[in-house]
């Protein structure tokens, strides 16, 4: 968490996941973070926009801000990054480190 | 497509009417059905039959039963003389001259003036429409293409308009920026996502305007209250409000994703 902390100090949780049999598969995380929710609400959105989504190289993004926080998910057809974060959190910041990860496969914190 | 809407001064408003959701469901079904063709809708309601003229996929003019004025009505009403009125009511049907193009080329009104006028008339058409039983909706397509009518607006706009008034939803104070950017306040009565004001600067058309609001509701009732953004590339589509009330966007624009968070308070 902490190394995490000192890449996004806003940072409140973070999971690393695979995509694994049609799901995602959980292999790291650390702190709070609501996984299963920021999952289905990318499912709920992905349809509009992500049905012609190219799996091995087209990276998605959602993010949402609600009464539980906010929270950030960057995935490709291979691995997804969610993340929580506090409000107020520099976003740009937050998306950049989640595409990293996403794209270099590097875990996370 | 930018959306130029004519001004409207006095308003109709009532506290009698209520919005019949499978009225509005039917009425938005036949629109969507004609958003590409020049054809005539006759609505067969409760109160009697009512008419909306539809060219190449605009409104041209909607007029239902119940709405006690016909159009020389609001015109004599806006200051034309009755028996001139009466006159030109009688030429247009000999000659099929929309009478619009009668009082504007013959100076009895100005063309902004006769706009807002027929919007007006269309929007509470529209109105009662949605407030009554529907039974039957049929749809006869023009055999000569084009009504050729002067006066014509995009659906969404003027049915948000009908909506607004027959629903109460707070207000927004919004102004989005992105000239490709589609941004729709909706608000969901009886379960159904209506859209309510057009918010940005491009009139999506009904049937994707219906296809993004199914698709924000769905997302909001994952989250009950707040403001969720997607975006792929450059492409992105955003939610805001709550499950009662929201503000949805879609563009090209980069703006929109930063809007929108704007709006959710971060």
């Amino acid at each position: 968490m902490q190394r995490l902390k000192d890449v996004l100090p806003d940072a409140l949780g973070a999971a690393q996941l695979v995509s694994s049999e049609g799901g995602w598969k959980t292999v790291d995380s650390s702190g709070e973070v609501d996984v299963r929710w920021a999952l289905s609400v990318l499912r709920s959105g992905e349809a509009r926009l992500y049905g012609d989504v190219d799996v091995e190289t087209d990276e998605v993004e959602a993010v949402m801000a609600s009464s539980d926080g906010v929270h950030v998910v960057v995935a490709d057809g291979r691995g997804a990054v969610v993340l929580r974060l506090e409000r107020g959190a520099n976003l740009g910041l937050a998306l950049g480190y989640a595409h990293g990860v996403v794209r270099t496969g590097e875990s996370c914190p | 497509m930018s959306v130029m809407l004519p001004t409207v001064s006095g308003v109709f408003r009532s506290s009698d009417l209520r919005l019949d959701g499978d009225a509005f469901q039917q009425l938005a079904d036949a629109l969507v059905g004609s958003e590409s063709s020049t054809s005539m809708l006759s609505v067969h309601g409760d109160h009697g039959v009512g008419g909306v003229f539809i060219d190449e996929g605009r409104i041209a003019w909607a007029a239902s039963p119940g709405a006690r004025h016909f159009l020389s009505d609001r015109l004599v009403a806006a200051g034309s003389d009755a028996q001139v009125m009466r006159k030109l009511v009688e030429e247009g049907r000999r000659t099929g001259v929309p009478l619009g193009r009668m009082v504007v080329d013959r100076g009895l009104m100005s063309a902004a003036a006769f706009s807002e006028l027929l919007f007006e008339h269309s929007v509470v058409s529209l109105g009662l429409m949605a407030s009554q039983r529907v039974n039957r909706i049929e749809r006869h397509p023009s055999r000569g293409g084009t009504f050729a009518l002067a006066f014509t607006f995009p659906m969404v706009p003027l049915l948000a308009e009908s909506v607004r008034r027959l629903v109460a939803v707070e207000a927004l104070e919004v102004s989005p920026s992105g000239d490709d950017l589609t941004a729709v306040h909706v608000a969901v009565v009886e379960g159904q996502a209506l859209p309510v004001r057009v918010l940005g600067a491009r009139a999506p058309k009904l049937s994707e305007l219906l296809s993004l609001a199914g698709d924000a509701q769905a997302v909001m009732s994952n989250i009950d209250a707040g403001t969720v953004s997607f975006r792929r590339g450059n492409r992105c589509w955003s939610v805001s409000g709550n499950q009662q009330s929201f503000v949805v966007s879609e563009g090209r624009s980069a703006l929109s994703f930063a809007w929108m968070l704007g709006q959710g308070g971060l």
